[in-house]
């Protein structure tokens, strides 16, 4: 019997313990001393046993790639006498066309307003000796490099045209936005200004499609030829100099 | 006699030292930060993508477009006692890393709910608390990345 109770001694006490343990730690107990930042080094609080505990997170980031297109060499028309006998174009139909491909120079053939193509009096052209070549006027076509943005399976980029203001202005043989595809003036001389407009392309791959005009960029970097046609303007009266303009092309998935 | 041993000494024994056994500290990472896709347009200049805590992002440099949006870094603490006061600390040296140099550093990391060590939070009282964290990814001027995934860790502390 005595026996029984010393068990019930201990079995309230126990219980005693179990119900201090269970009382709530105490709230907002006093922070410690562990050096902010920092898990060197024990508690030396006086208290028992680590204050801090640490773990690794982790972070990440994916960067992407653009395209990007510059200019390795500006479009030119090369040389020429000047325009329309000097005097005022009046019908505005002279022009130089520009090939993207070979940077030969072609005209319509219309001769109202006349443009003389320049070019080396004693250029070899390589089949008639110093006979002069029409293809030496200094022209060239525009060349652009298009770099970076292999993104994905895309293997086809889109190139197009704007004028400074950002209006699209057409393709050779297109007429979507003829609105704008006077934009584009070289200006020289007294303000007198050709207008460029019809352009073209030549590149790997070169193809059209319902998306635009495409080149192949499998391959990078991507130079892209540009050519174009000069047209003479009503009412201008061209002076010898030169005549420059600036215009936007653009590259797009 | 046997009986009322295991009856009544034996399950106030075990009530005494279960609690304690308990304190066993626990950090969990349930997401890691990340800073999303993005491409720098315009390069040159020093750029910044800030993830805040709820994991709203911001350019507030802008030259940067994000073609997929970054999230916050979420971690569960449990098993800390009740109401017990902490803060958090982050390592100072945590970058994001690649492969090829630069690297990009991250700093400012934020937390929701907000402390330091003049603002301590405690735990709930079931012990535990979720903690969301967010920081800011620099792209240093004049520094050009390779496109591809970043990687990085940080240390994240509890001081209590």
């Amino acid at each position: 019997m005595s026996l029984l109770k010393e068990i019930r001694k201990l079995s309230l006490l126990s219980i005693g313990l179990a119900a201090i343990s269970f009382a709530p730690t105490p709230a907002n107990a006093v922070p410690v001393d562990t050096p902010a930042g920092t898990c060197v080094g024990a508690d030396d609080s006086g208290g028992a046993g680590v204050d801090c505990v640490t773990t690794t997170g982790h972070m990440s980031a994916s960067v992407v790639s653009t395209l990007s297109i510059n200019e390795i060499r500006a479009v030119s028309f090369g040389n020429m006498a000047t325009p329309c006998g000097g005097g005022a174009c009046t019908t505005g139909d002279g022009d130089i066309i520009l090939n993207a491909a070979t940077g030969a120079r072609t005209q319509t053939g219309l001769t109202t307003d006349t443009i003389v193509m320049l070019h080396g009096a004693d250029a070899n052209d390589g089949a008639a000796g110093n006979a002069g070549n029409a293809n030496s006027g200094g022209q060239a076509p525009g060349v652009y490099r298009v770099s970076a943005g292999a993104e994905g399976a895309a293997t086809q980029v889109y190139i197009a045209f704007a004028d400074n203001a950002g209006n699209f202005v057409d393709y050779s043989g297109e007429n979507f936005y003829t609105a704008n595809d006077t934009n584009i003036h070289l200006i020289g001389p007294a303000a007198a200004y050709f207008t460029a407009q019809d352009f073209t392309i030549d590149c790997t791959g070169a193809a059209s499609d319902v998306y635009g005009h495409y080149c192949d960029n499998t391959t990078l970097p991507l130079d892209v030829k540009v050519g174009a046609t000069l047209k003479t303007v009503v009412g201008q009266t061209y002076g010898a100099g030169k005549y420059v303009a600036t215009y936007n092309v653009m590259v797009s998935y | 006699m046997q009986t009322l041993i295991w009856r009544y000494l034996l399950p106030t024994l075990f009530l005494v030292t279960i609690p304690f056994a308990a304190h066993a500290n626990q950090i969990y990472e349930l997401r890691s930060l990340d800073f999303g896709a993005f491409a720098v347009t315009q390069p040159g200049g020093a750029r910044r993508i800030v993830i805040d805590p709820t994991g709203a992002q911001t350019t507030p440099d802008g030259g940067l477009v994000i073609f997929k949006n970054g999230h916050n870094s979420i971690f569960r603490i449990s098993q800390l006692n009740p109401a017990t006061l902490f803060y958090i600390t982050i390592d100072p040296s945590s970058v994001v890393h690649s492969s090829t140099t630069p690297e990009f550093e991250v700093d400012t990391f934020t937390f929701d709910p907000p402390n330091d060590i003049g603002n301590m939070i405690h735990t709930d009282p079931d012990a535990s608390l979720t903690i969301r964290i967010g920081a800011t990814l620099h792209i240093e001027a004049g520094e050009t990345h390779t496109p591809g995934p970043y990687r990085g860790t940080f240390t994240f502390l509890i001081n209590y």
